[in-house]
């Protein structure tokens, strides 16, 4: 029997490690010491073999029923009157299922990539955000509280946006890591509205507390996580940075949008379940939004022309089968899903830049071509309803285009307003009619023209 | 150690500093400055140790009160002016407009440190006054008008004042209070009175454009007067709606600016929009959200209007369109960036982000308030990262080798960064914050929570 407080003290230091290197790699990049690849990809190596080792202890432990769930308070970052922060961290056997598989993916793709990533002038930059993202999801498989879910949400979206645009001399996969995370905030709207709202009905922001609140406030603050979770695991509406998120290198794509950042979203419902336990219409919801993301992924999924997009949509397809999953309520078939899932599209997307050289060399193996794929159930459709369908998935179901009549709309308002404003300070500063833009005060040298 | 001493050194000090900057040599200017900055966050820190950080004190004359509150928003408000006169250079920090800064500081300082509310007004329409005539000066004339506005609703205010002592804010009549906090909004640039502020932002970006849109005057007018407009449900729901709209657009617009200064303008408007809207609520624990807010806003919003500071200096104007590419030559700036913008943003593990949370979760705000505070914040997040990706990311057509920062540049916007994730990741060394004072607080009747500092009301009396 292992006692509590060795587990309460290795689950402590699980989640001190990617903290305690992140701080070296920041304190290493700010004071010019000689950080080089092979040393970084020790420091690595070390904390998530470490953070493998205890997580797999964890899990195995809890999956034995050789232990029982634990927490561990860290302390109390700031408590006035009924309000408090504390950094409690709860482990059960979901939670644990999810460190495990942080920990060995996040090491796999911490060691693919570094041989993928040889020489490239952001190495350090790639690693520093991957150290920042296994703590956001370190901290989202075990807090204990909302509040401290929404620091890993946080972290986890923002450290994805800095890694969509990782390419940073290319317009593009920066646009694209900016409308990722334009998306992620919409939805964070969601997230933290329902701890907020959670806290003023029930005055209390512990996940272990969310079995015993009504059902009329379970509704309320049930939506608003359900709209939370959209954004991160890419459901329709919100599905259209997921394909744009793959312009960042292939390892971060393979661990945020094929493996955990998109699983972070059936995660977060597994964690809130007894929240959706509470009224039959969040179930509903939720199963309605899993069966028309999954539609619609596997649709505009077949016809993409490159793998990793093809992957992408593939992944999708599946998060919404797991939201599926637990719109119906089989909460431990989607945690197995979420499982298998994770690992084996870790794997695609890893392989995905050598597929064409592997299939080569099978053709040369077999000395034939494959049997064709991809005709299924299409063949039962009349022809001109297989021709509109092939054409809406082409469109990728217009929701590229409805995103950006949304956005176009807004702005254009901002524009008027801000047009408006500049007019109204030209007049006030006494300049002639209609606003000028602002010229250059300044010459390439710095020095200031008065 | 003598605390009358400690309190009059703290006032003294930046006003001696701002005759000492005006009668020394051209090159000598900016390390007068910075010494009268120093010895100024020095006596704060003599009146941290003198009152064990914790206790109120009273200094008779202008009624000044060592406060949690006070000793946790002055160190904040030199802290950032210390950074902007380090980060302006040779060229900026030796100009005549250092004088004004210190003479403003020191007429702050008795601001935030008094009790009396006819002494705070008398205050705020002096600083009102020397911003406006420095404005006029510049050119600047918009936010003059503005600031004069402000300074002729103060005058008329003032005779109200002169009769009342602190306990009897709830006697003000209603176009009093409502007249205050519409001056405290006429300097917090709240939509659509940020007009003139952003008009000067436009026009000069430097460091008294800067400090003179930091609307330090707005936030105590608020926060001193603006629970007291609560008792009268008709006009504080009017003000709140108004703020509610006022805060998200302010962030919305940030993200639609084309120049830097008026994208930072904004964003630095939504979050004071944010405090504006925390600083009329009337819950027992305002006072010490409020105050941490605006610590936290002080030393990011410094923090970051530095950093965009130090690119316009070098740059010039930067088309928000187009993708500068500036991360090559300086990637210290362009983490410091990003760090100070999402604290100003309220990322986690910052001061903001903790003040943020205990405001959500302990102001009485209604579902759809909720949502626009929460609205607001994403936004702001939002806003940051575009201005990011757009200075720093994208091709480096030029070679910009002058774009490298210098080391007390380094240094200003380090240690900005460093107080903002130490009072995030370590809230409870802050004095406001520490989990025994904001308990004292609560235990509190409300009454006794109505103004900033007010604790120490109670103890006068």
């Amino acid at each position: 029997m292992i006692s509590t407080e060795f587990l309460q003290g290795l689950l402590g230091l699980t989640l001190a490690l990617p903290l305690l290197s992140l701080l070296i790699l920041t304190i290493g990049i700010s004071f010019g010491f000689n950080l080089t690849e092979r040393r970084i990809h020790q420091l690595l190596g070390v904390e998530l073999s470490l953070g493998l080792l205890s997580a797999s202890l964890f899990f195995i432990s809890l999956l034995c029923g050789w232990i029982e769930p634990f927490s561990v308070d860290l302390g109390t970052l700031i408590a006035a009157g009924s309000y408090d922060f504390g950094l409690v961290f709860h482990l059960d056997i979901l939670g644990a299922m999810f460190l495990w598989l942080t920990m060995a993916l996040v090491g796999l793709v911490g060691a693919f990539s570094a041989n993928y990533l040889h020489q490239d002038e952001g190495f350090i930059r790639f690693y520093w955000l991957l150290l920042a993202f296994v703590i956001g999801l370190e901290i989202i498989a075990t807090a204990e509280r909302l509040d401290l879910v929404f620091v890993g949400w946080e972290l986890l979206g923002i450290s994805s946006a800095l890694l969509i645009a990782y390419f940073i001399r290319r317009k593009g996969p920066v646009e694209n890591g900016l409308r990722a995370f334009a998306a992620y905030r919409i939805t964070d709207v969601g997230l933290l509205c329902g701890i907020v709202t959670l806290h003023h009905l029930s005055h209390t922001t512990s996940i272990s507390a969310l079995a015993r609140i009504d059902s009329t406030t379970a509704l309320m603050v049930g939506g608003f996580f359900v709209f939370g979770a959209m954004g991160k695991g890419a459901i329709v509406p919100f599905t259209p940075w997921l394909p744009r998120a793959m312009e960042g290198p292939t390892p971060s794509s393979a661990i945020f949008y094929g493996a955990l950042s998109i699983h972070a979203s059936p995660f977060l419902l597994l964690r809130l379940a007894p929240l959706f336990d509470q009224h039959l219409v969040l179930r509903e919801i939720i199963f309605t939004l899993g069966i028309i993301t999954a539609i619609h992924a596997s649709m505009v999924g077949r016809v993409q022309n490159d793998i990793k997009c093809s992957l992408a949509y593939a992944a999708v397809a599946q998060v919404g089968v797991m939201w599926m999953f637990i719109g119906l309520g089989f909460y431990k078939i989607a945690a197995f899903h979420l499982f298998g899932h994770t690992v084996i599209r870790t794997w695609q997307l890893l392989r995905s830049p050598s597929i064409l050289h592997e299939r080569h060399q099978l053709l040369n193996l077999l000395g034939k071509d494959l049997n064709p794929t991809g005709r299924h159930l299409e063949r039962l459709l009349p022809l001109s309803v297989q021709r509109w369908a092939y054409r809406v998935a082409l469109e990728r179901w217009y929701l590229n285009e409805l995103w950006d009549i949304v956005a176009g709309f807004f702005m254009s308002i901002l524009k008027t307003i801000d047009r408006v404003d500049r007019r109204w300070s030209s007049f006030m500063e006494s300049e002639s009619a209609g606003y000028q833009e602002e010229k250059p005060q300044k010459t390439l040298t710095g020095v200031i023209k008065k | 150690m003598n605390l009358e001493l400690v309190i009059f050194l703290m006032i003294a000090a930046p006003f001696l500093g701002a005759i000492v900057t005006a009668l020394a040599p051209k090159e000598e200017k900016r390390w007068t400055v910075v010494v009268a900055l120093l010895v100024t966050m020095s006596t704060l820190g003599l009146a941290f140790v003198t009152t064990s950080g914790t206790s109120d004190a009273f200094f008779g004359p202008l009624e000044l009160v060592v406060s949690p509150f006070t000793l946790t928003v002055g160190p904040a408000l030199v802290l950032g002016r210390l950074a902007l006169a380090l980060c302006g250079g040779r060229t900026i920090s030796a100009s005549r407009d250092n004088v004004w800064f210190l003479l403003l500081l020191s007429i702050e300082f008795i601001a935030i440190f008094t009790m009396s509310p006819a002494i705070l007004l008398v205050a705020e329409g002096l600083s009102a006054l020397l911003l406006a005539s420095r404005l006029f000066l510049r050119g600047q004339k918009s936010q003059g008008y503005y600031l004069i506005m402000e300074i002729l609703i103060l005058c008329s205010a003032l005779p109200a004042f002169f009769e009342q002592s602190i306990p009897e804010f709830s006697d003000m009549p209603p176009s009093v209070g409502l007249a205050l906090i519409i001056a405290g909004f006429l300097r917090l640039g709240i939509f659509p009175l940020s007009t003139g502020a952003m008009a000067t932002l436009s026009k000069k970006f430097d460091t008294t454009a800067l400090i003179s849109v930091l609307p330090v005057g707005g936030v105590l007018l608020l926060i001193r007067f603006g629970p007291t407009v609560n008792t009268l449900s008709s006009i504080s729901n009017q003000l709140e709606i108004w703020l509610e709209i006022a805060a998200p657009l302010l962030a919305a617009m940030a993200i639609a600016q084309k120049t830097l200064p008026r994208a930072f303008g904004y964003t630095l408007f939504a979050s004071h929009a944010l405090l504006a809207l925390l600083a009329l609520d009337t819950g027992p624990y305002h006072v010490a959200i409020a105050g941490e807010f605006w610590a936290a806003i002080l030393l990011s919003g410094t923090g970051l209007g530095a950093a965009a500071y130090l690119i316009s200096l070098r740059f010039g104007d930067v088309n928000l369109r187009k993708f500068s590419g500036f991360q090559k030559h300086t990637p210290r700036l362009s983490v410091l960036f990003l760090v100070l913008g999402f604290a100003l943003a309220g990322a986690p593990g910052t001061l903001q982000f903790v003040a943020e949370d205990f405001l959500l979760n302990t102001a009485e705000l209604d579902i759809i308030s909720t949502i626009l505070v929460v609205t607001t914040i994403s936004l702001m997040g939002f806003a940051v990262l575009r201005m990011h990706f757009r200075l720093f990311y994208g091709r480096d057509l030029l070679q910009r080798d002058f774009m490298r920062l210098e080391g007390r540049e380094v240094i200003c916007l380090a240690a900005l960064t460093f107080a903002i994730l130490m009072g995030g990741l370590l809230p409870s060394s802050v004095p406001l914050v520490s989990s025994v004072r904001a308990q004292k607080i609560a235990a509190k009747s409300p009454a006794h929570s109505v103004q900033g500092g007010i604790d120490a009301g109670q103890a006068k009396h």
